[in-house]
């Protein structure tokens, strides 16, 4: 948060992790929790390394799948917030319902998908996407509705079209809103994409934590859980990046 | 807008009552050594050589050169001077928000950290800081209420403030619903029911209207005429420095530093008919050539 | 354009507005369940896409005790795990907040820990713990614990200048200004991130129910969809709805209900 990092807010996280890890590694040897449930931070490194090309065309999987169903649903959204701050009637609408949807938990519904659309990518995609689709929507709408009043008045009285209004103005001041959809979308897709594998699914990482889960293969396991972790954490930092990047240039 | 409320505030009780003078002066500092301490030491503000410099990354800001005043106890002092010229920085040292970079400051001969922990001055900030999720009254007591008074005192000495500010009647009113003139009074109504020793204010009168600024001047005057307090008040105002000082303070920017000092020989008992005083044109004029010299 | 600044006045929460607000969902619901009804009763719609409204009502009819066991399960869950979590993670906030050291240490991780989706552990979970209430519990606590332990932290470290200044020169103890300035400004946050961590916990439990349990909501869509049992599947996708709004509209009710911390505290 602080651009000055103090030397104790480096060095206090380091040792921190370090010591956790070598707590971890003596608590897995230490036999006091069962094999079958603890592999200690060596073994898990060695099984991902034995296992890098299974992990990673079933991680590509996954993120391909992420990937699509973040862009679909964040465009949706993008687009249906920008009708709804144009047409009234249409947002006083259709509003509310977006809302009750956003109850609806989606993920829950993959059963019915996998009828609708198959078992392969599509119906990962769709809960992606449905899962994106929301956080934007209501994120983008508070963003592009969040214009200064002074300055509404001001391009009034200019009299600016409605789209100067929206490319000068409001798209502008929603970025800052967007990125927030956008971070929330980063996890959240990702989390979509794992769990709708764990139903009716050969392939991705999910499938792959619960298929090691039968026949309890450990160290395996671990590892493709915290290979999910890392790219969960890689899209997040991109995506905060970018963020940073984007509002250091708008606001000092 | 003087409506009875003023005169409510004071029926039945002496002025120095009011203002828990009897309080200021036998039992400032709770802190015993302190006590002592301050006895032999300069009683009014005191600053002898502040630098401040500001640091952010690799660039620095010198707020402060070389500022030395002294305010004797019970005197009126105003700074003034450009946008930017480091008169809030110093009103903030003496507050121990700023710690100088170099130089002493003393409050009744005290450090302004010791004099905040003795809770001897009460502090008006320029923005009129209000907790927007409590009350005016909730806001106005806030000082009380940290200090650990019980609530009966508090809201009887907070409705009395609000009275005197002209705000009877939007105890329960919450920040947003009043207009920035109005917080601003509410600000300067808390500070007052904390019967300081001494007040610093930044720019307290500055979103009023003429009518009310000059009924609150004269007001502010005669609280701190009861009471002895010390005053330190930031303006842009030439005639609301007249006005109110004793010595008006002028500062310059880039560094800031204190370019004269002007005594305002206006005495007690100040009466809004001063402005027609020949003396006082001419302290304006004094005040607007001071004010208008090239650093 | 023309509309958008007498857009600002209608505000006002008159009746014809109020009906003007109310109207446009709520014939848009009627309509979209009479369209879904006219569809499914006429063939167009087919019946293993989607049952009827008629069929789907009656299922909460003829099978509403072995939905309400199921409901039961799953809301003990969702809320358990919600509480539970929400706690920890106040307690969280404010530990690191109080302690700076445990604060240095800790703050990346923290930072790190909202992208980690706790959820793919729960096959693990599964294998250490076994199947049944207590793991989707915790990973349900777990899922929640994360989003109000940073919105918290967030919003008791995010201070406004103004507001200490004020409290400082009044001599204010940290644990004053604890009270007084940074928990009621956190606030706004802690309440958006509640609302993100009741639909949440809800979504949890029922898919931690697919591999975890075999009772709840979740499980029952899953066997009812692999038996095609397509009514009482959507019969429970709704149930499941009805108690997450449930929820959400109670958080909404407390936030309401403080509105003059959670609507107010980040203007002015
Ligand atoms: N916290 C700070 N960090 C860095 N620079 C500061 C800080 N506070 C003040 N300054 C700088 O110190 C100088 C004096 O600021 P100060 O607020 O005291 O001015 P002022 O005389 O009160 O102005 P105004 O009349 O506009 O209120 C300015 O140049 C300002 O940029
Ligand atoms: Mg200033």
């Amino acid at each position: 948060m602080t651009p000055s990092l103090a030397p104790r807010r480096v060095i206090l996280p380091v040792i921190y992790g370090i010591a956790l890890l070598i707590a971890w590694e003596a608590l897995a040897h230490s036999g006091a929790v069962s094999r079958l449930v603890l592999a200690g931070p060596l073994e898990i490194v060695v099984a991902g390394v034995r296992n890098w090309s299974e992990l990673g065309f079933n991680a590509g999987v996954t993120l391909a799948q992420a990937l699509i169903g973040a862009a679909i649903g964040n465009v949706a959204g993008l687009l249906v917030a920008i009708c709804f701050v144009h047409w009234g009637f249409f947002r006083r609408a259709v509003f509310p319902l977006a809302i009750l949807c956003e109850a609806i938990p989606v993920v829950a519904i993959l059963p019915v998908l996998i009828l609708w659309l198959g078992n392969g990518m599509a119906p990962k995609i769709f809960v992606a996407a449905f899962l994106s689709f929301f956080p934007m929507l209501v994120n983008a709408y508070r963003g592009l509705s969040n214009v200064d009043e002074e300055v509404r008045e001001l391009l009034y009285s200019y009299s600016a079209t409605a789209s100067q209004m929206l490319w000068k103005v409001r798209m502008p001041a929603a970025v800052p809103f967007m990125f927030t959809a956008l971070k929330l979308s980063a996890c959240s897709s990702m989390i979509a994409s794992l769990v709708a594998e764990w139903l009716a699914s050969e392939r991705g990482l999910g499938f792959l934590v619960v298929y090691y889960g039968q026949s309890y293969r450990v160290a395996d396991i671990w590892s493709a859980a915290i290979l999910s972790c890392l790219i969960s954490l890689g899209l997040y930092g991109i995506t905060a990046a970018c963020e940073r990047r984007a509002l250091s240039r708008s606001s000092p | 807008m003087r409506g009875p409320a003023l005169s409510l505030a004071f029926e039945g009780r002496r002025p120095w009552h009011w203002m828990g003078l009897d309080i200021v002066m036998l039992n400032a500092f709770p802190d015993e050594a302190t006590r002592v301490r301050a006895a032999t030491l300069p009683a009014g503000l005191y600053a002898d050589g502040i630098d401040v410099v500001f640091r952010r990354g690799s660039h620095s800001v010198q707020a402060l050169k070389d500022c030395s005043l002294d305010i004797p106890r019970g005197s009126w002092a105003t700074l003034i001077g450009a946008s930017g010229c480091g008169k809030s920085t110093l009103l903030r040292v003496f507050a121990d928000i700023v710690k100088p970079t170099a130089g002493t400051a003393l409050l009744h001969g005290v450090s302004p950290a010791e004099a905040r922990a003795n809770r001897i001055y009460a502090l008006v900030q320029q923005g009129s800081t209000m907790l927007p999720w409590r009350s005016i009254i909730d806001n106005v007591a806030l000082g009380l209420e940290i200090s650990g008074l019980p609530k009966s005192t508090r809201y009887a000495r907070a409705e009395e403030a609000l009275a005197l500010v002209g705000l009877k009647g939007f105890e329960k009113s919450l920040p947003s619903e009043l207009s920035g003139g109005m917080r601003q009074r509410a600000a300067i109504a808390r500070a007052l029911t904390l019967r300081p020793r001494f007040l610093l204010m930044d720019e307290p009168f500055g979103a009023l209207d003429e009518i009310t600024r000059d009924r609150l001047h004269f007001e502010l005057l005669r609280i701190l005429e009861e009471t002895g307090a010390t005053l330190l008040l930031v303006t842009h105002s030439i005639s609301e420095a007249v006005i109110l000082s004793d010595k008006v303070i002028v500062m310059t920017p880039r560094p800031g530093r204190i370019s004269e000092i002007i005594e305002v020989d206006f005495g007690r008992g100040r009466t809004p008919d001063l402005r027609g005083d020949p003396r006082f044109v001419q302290y304006e004029a004094q005040l607007r050539r001071a004010l208008h010299q090239p650093a | 354009m023309s509309s958008s600044l007498s857009g600002k006045l209608p505000e006002f929460g008159r009746f014809p507005e109020r009906i003007g607000a109310i109207l446009p969902p709520v014939v848009l619901i009627v309509a979209l369940i009479l369209l879904w009804s006219w569809s499914a009763g006429t063939g167009l719609l087919p019946k293993w896409l989607l049952p009827s409204p008629q069929a789907v009502l009656g299922e909460f009819s003829h099978h509403s005790a072995t939905l309400l066991k199921h409901a039961r399960m799953t809301a003990f869950e969702a809320l358990g795990g919600f509480a539970l979590g929400a706690l920890a993670g106040a307690g969280g906030a404010f530990l690191l907040t109080l302690v700076p050291f445990l604060r240095d240490m800790l703050y990346p991780y923290a930072l790190a820990s909202r992208a980690i989706p706790i959820i793919v552990f729960t096959p693990l979970i599964v294998v250490m713990l076994g199947r049944g209430l207590v793991p989707i519990i915790l990973i349900v606590a777990f899922a929640t614990y994360f989003p109000v332990f940073l919105a918290l932290l967030r919003g008791l470290n995010t201070l406004n200048a103004d507001r200490m200044e004020l409290l400082h020169s009044l001599s204010a103890t940290p644990l004053q200004i604890l009270w007084k300035i940074r928990l009621p400004s956190s606030l706004p946050m802690l309440f958006a991130a509640l609302k993100v961590s009741a639909s949440g916990a809800f979504i949890t439990a029922l898919v931690t129910e697919w591999i975890g349990s075999n009772v709840g909501l979740g499980y029952l869509v899953m066997v009812s969809g692999q038996y095609f049992k397509l009514a009482t599947m959507w019969a429970a996708i709704f149930s499941a709805s009805l108690m997450t709004l449930a929820l959400l509209g109670l958080i909404v009710l407390i936030e309401r209900l403080m509105g003059r911390y959670t609507s107010l505290a980040t203007e002015v």
